[in-house]
């Protein structure tokens, strides 16, 4: 059990003069400013000071700073990037943070094996950078891809429009070295089929840092596709456009990627980034599939096919690498841009049932007229991720709370229909209240019960995920409700 | 042994509790095919049946999911789906007549795998019951999910020894419209494993690539699979590096017998290797070492199942591979050899978790990698 704060407090020196002993000096950071640094992450929810934050530099000095965290009953908060949308690396329970940002060398590629051997805190699109020679990349494509690290990417299984085709992250780690709560290592090994061992890297992928830290990661490498095609689809009405994706799935077409944008989001998107979508349109589908040359050629007039029957008004191709890449740039600039429509946000990241799209979505255009918010959908349709983006002034008197309560009845309608509470930003401090939604207290008991097996000290990342019902802070909005849209981030 | 065979998960679940509270042994039951792998249960166990929670629960075509209690038949579930045009794209030894919660206990995968993956791919969830009686579900019906953790992966592979499956969710995929099988022959095993390889280079994407046989006679099958067109073009290509073309019929008996390789067990150990594909000098070393007469090789994916005349080349097989993280198993007669090989890294939280999760040890005694 995590030591109270007045105790953190009275055994900082000591603490300090521990890690001094084990760490060189750039790797500990004491300053109040330099704490100021790790008080937040990418979600809308109160900041929290670490009390200590350390940046080892290989797995023997992580496992040192956090067997001497743990003896002190400090709460141990690994961190990569600090992109996270639930939570998840911010110190609610104060203690020591541990930063990544030195763990950052990519150790070696295996074209022959498909897999690089990584330090967790590699920044994602750097490894496909890295890979693209070998005509390779790592799959996992999260929006923010040019910040988050690998390790923040396993941690929170992340996805990313391309993971409809080639799954979520958890899909691609095939081994990690984590250091557990007693500053003990162990190697999770998946890279041989068929070992004689219970499958805890599975586990740990997804585990929001709760049951250790990995401080080393193999992935696969996924080979790029012999030929790539990029659609615009274009709707005069939100239905239509959430009917063309279900049927697309029902038809048993599982695109690379499928995306929509709608409402005032196209507008103000096309505005900023000039990407080629129609500014009347209701919604606009992007569309991309990827595979052998035969196969884009049937599966494209399928597409087209089922675009045509449910209303889609026009249908582009992209014809060269640069009109696609104008179209992605409109999807992935879309964030930003809505920063002109309204200067904050909240993002919901619920999962409905794929059949199930268009009465969600009206669902949530009836919440925002009721809410008196303004709520634009920018989404992985084909997986029935959701992103409702709840766009609002916070100098507004009242305006935090309409959007915290709209976006849960939002969440509450995608658990209604068969859905799930996050589909890739992770439950963290932000959800972790809702988890009662879908599971029951024994359901929950049993992850708490092999959260203690790799940490009997209560000591990793507490707080976050499970619902304890031990003393845990409750869970406070900050004051800005939302994060004032950053330059170049999408979602 | 006594068997029960209940009709819900409440009442398998009972069962259980009554088991652990007086500390008698378990034996979780599907069709029984696979009961020969890894030890065989105590003679005291209570064999605890899932064949009568034989349903399919919820199969929504449109979403591409599948919900079924654990004690369906795999082959009966492929039935079902094949009316939508859709599929489980596993074919594990035994499949047609196996139960899904057996096939996901046992870990077994077939030469699909190449392609698609194994079921760690296409569970979206479960509800698992515990050693102590208690019904807990992980993960969901929707394609993407990351609520909680996804504690479902834990029983696939763990022989039970956990708790035991009782309903799963998964993701489908639709029917490949085409298939094309090919066969190329070669004298040793190094010549097969490099026409393994050969096929398995872009730009060719097959669904499967399996090096059979033994001695001096080895089979290299290759099938692809999706739109006709692609099929035909990449049967071409594989033509052109030796391969010759199978008909259908001879094409889906040959992948069954493939797919069923050591099911039923003979008298000769069965025994299976894993090792990362890349380290394909010692993936043929420690083949060679163990001396079989006849195997089921997946070179590409570093997996190989194999019939041996005897184990006397298990510690030298072990000795080259299990330095590298890979593994060699005595599924079937081990006789007095050690089954599982030396402890993984992770012995000490695997331990743990089985104390955790089964404090009072009844659930497959003797089968959990660390009792
Ligand atoms: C603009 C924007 C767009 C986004 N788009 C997507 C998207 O498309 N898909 C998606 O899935 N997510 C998305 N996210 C969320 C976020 O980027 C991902 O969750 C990402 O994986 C977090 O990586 P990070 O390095 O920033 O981790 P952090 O935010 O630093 O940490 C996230 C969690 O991981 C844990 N953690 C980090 N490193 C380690 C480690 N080495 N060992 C153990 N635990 C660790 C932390 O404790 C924390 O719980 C987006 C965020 C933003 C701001």
């Amino acid at each position: 059990m995590a030591v109270t704060p007045a105790a953190r407090r009275a055994g900082r020196d000591d603490v300090i003069a521990r890690l001094r002993a084990v760490l060189p000096a750039q790797a500990l950071l004491t300053h109040p400013d330099e704490m100021m640094l790790y008080e937040y992450d990418g979600s809308a929810l109160d900041m929290a000071l670490p009390d200590l934050v350390v940046v080892p530099g290989d797995t023997a000095e992580t496992a040192a700073a956090v067997r001497i965290a743990a003896e002190a009953g400090w709460p141990i908060v690994a961190r990569g990037a600090g992109t996270g949308l639930s939570g998840g690396s911010v110190a609610s329970e104060g203690g020591l943070v541990i930063s990544v940002a030195r763990l950052d060398r990519i150790l070696a590629i295996d074209p022959a094996g498909r897999s690089a051997r990584v330090q967790p805190g590699v920044v994602n699109v750097e490894l496909s950078e890295r890979a693209a020679p070998h005509g390779l990349h790592f799959a996992p494509d999260p929006s923010s891809q040019k910040s988050s690290t690998i390790g923040g990417n396993a941690a929170e299984n992340a996805g990313g429009p391309h993971c409809l085709k080639y799954g979520i992250t958890t899909n691609h780690i095939l081994a990690a070295t984590l250091v557990l709560s007693d500053g003990s290592i162990v190697t999770l090994d998946r890279q041989a089929p068929d070992a004689p061992e219970y499958d805890l890297l599975g586990v740990v992928v997804g585990s929001e840092g709760t049951l250790g830290v990995i401080t080393e990661l193999v992935v696969r490498l996924t080979p790029n596709p012999e030929r790539i095609q990029t659609f615009l689809a274009v709707y005069d009405a939100l239905d239509a456009a959430a009917d063309t994706v279900s049927a697309i799935i029902a038809a048993g077409i599982i695109p690379a990627a499928l995306e929509m944008l709608e409402g005032d989001g196209i507008r103000v998107v096309e505005e900023s980034v000039h990407a080629g979508y129609p500014i009347d349109a209701e919604a606009v589908l992007l569309i991309e599939i990827d595979g052998l040359h035969e196969e884009l050629e049937t599966q494209a007039s399928e597409i087209a096919a089922l675009c045509d029957r449910h209303g889609a008004r026009a249908l582009q191709v992209a014809r060269d690498e640069e009109q696609r890449r104008r179209l992605w740039a409109g999807r992935k600039g879309a964030l930003a841009a809505c920063g002109r429509l309204k200067p904050h946000y909240h993002i919901q990241d619920g999962v409905v049932p794929r059949s199930r799209l268009s009465e969600v979505l009206r669902l949530t255009r009836s919440v925002a007229a009721r809410h008196d918010l303004l709520i634009v959908n920018i989404f992985h349709a084909g997986d029935g991720n959701l992103h409702p983006l709840l766009l609002f002034d916070v100098r507004e008197p009242g305006v935090r709370e309409r959007a915290i309560a709209a976006s849960e009845e939002i969440l509450r309608a995608c658990v209604a229909v068969g859905g799930t509470l996050s589909g890739e930003h992770g439950i963290g401090l932000e959800k972790r209240d809702y988890m009662s939604w879908i599971f029951s207290d024994a359901d929950i008991a049993t992850m708490l019960a092999v959260r203690a097996v790799f940490d009997p000290r209560d000591v990793m990342n507490p707080c976050k995920q499970l619902p304890t019902g031990a003393s845990c802070g409750e869970i406070r909005h900050a004051a800005g409700a939302a994060r004032a849209v950053a330059a170049g981030a999408w979602i | 042994m006594e068997l029960i065979s209940p009709t819900s998960p409440e009442e398998l679940a009972a069962v259980l509790a009554q088991a652990s509270a007086a500390a008698r042994p378990v034996v979780p039951l599907g069709a029984g095919i696979h009961q020969h792998l890894v030890a065989p249960p105590p003679p005291d166990a209570l064999r605890l049946g899932t064949t009568a929670l034989d349903r399919v629960l919820e199969h929504v075509p449109a979403d591409l999911t599948l919900t079924v209690q654990a004690g369906a038949r795999l082959g009966q579930v492929q039935v079902v789906l094949a009316g939508h045009g859709q599929w489980l794209p596993w074919d594990p030894p035994g499949g047609a007549a196996a139960t899904i919660g057996g096939l996901l206990a046992c870990g077994l995968a077939g030469p699909l795998r190449q392609a698609y993956g194994t079921p760690r791919d296409w569970v979206l969830g479960a509800r698992i019951a515990l050693a102590d009686g208690t019904l807990v579900k992980s993960g969901g019906k929707v394609v993407k999910n990351v609520a909680g953790y996804d504690l479902h992966k834990l029983h696939i592979g763990a022989y039970g020894t956990l708790g035991v499956i009782v309903e799963v969710t998964f993701k489908l995929a639709p029917q490949p419209a085409a298939w094309r099988t090919l066969l190329a022959e070669s004298a040793d095993l190094a010549g097969a494993l490099e026409m393994a390889a050969r096929l398995a280079a872009p730009p060719l994407a097959p669904a499967s690539v399996v090096v059979c046989g033994g001695g001096t006679h080895y089979r290299v099958a290759v099938r692809f699979s999706g739109v006709p067109a692609a099929v035909a073009r990449q049967g071409q290509y594989a033509a052109g590096l030796g391969a010759t073309a199978l008909a259908d019929a001879a094409a889906a008996a040959l992948w069954q017998s493939l797919s069923d390789f050591g099911t039923p067990p003979d008298a000769r150990p069965l025994v299976r290797l894993g090792i990362a594909p890349q380290q394909r000098d010692a993936y043929r070393t420690a083949i060679d070492a163990l001396g079989a007469h006849d195997g089921v090789y997946q070179p590409t994916i570093g997996a190989a199942r194999m019939l041996c005349a005897d184990l006397a080349g298990l510690a030298a097989a072990r000795a080259i591979v299990e330095p590298l993280g890979g593994a060699v198993v005595v599924e079937h007669g081990a006789g007095d050899a050690p089954r599982w090989g030396a402890a993984r890294d992770s012995a000490r939280l695997m331990h743990a978790l089985r104390q955790r999760l089964d404090p009072a040890g009844v659930l497959n005694p003797g089968r959990a990698f660390v009792d």
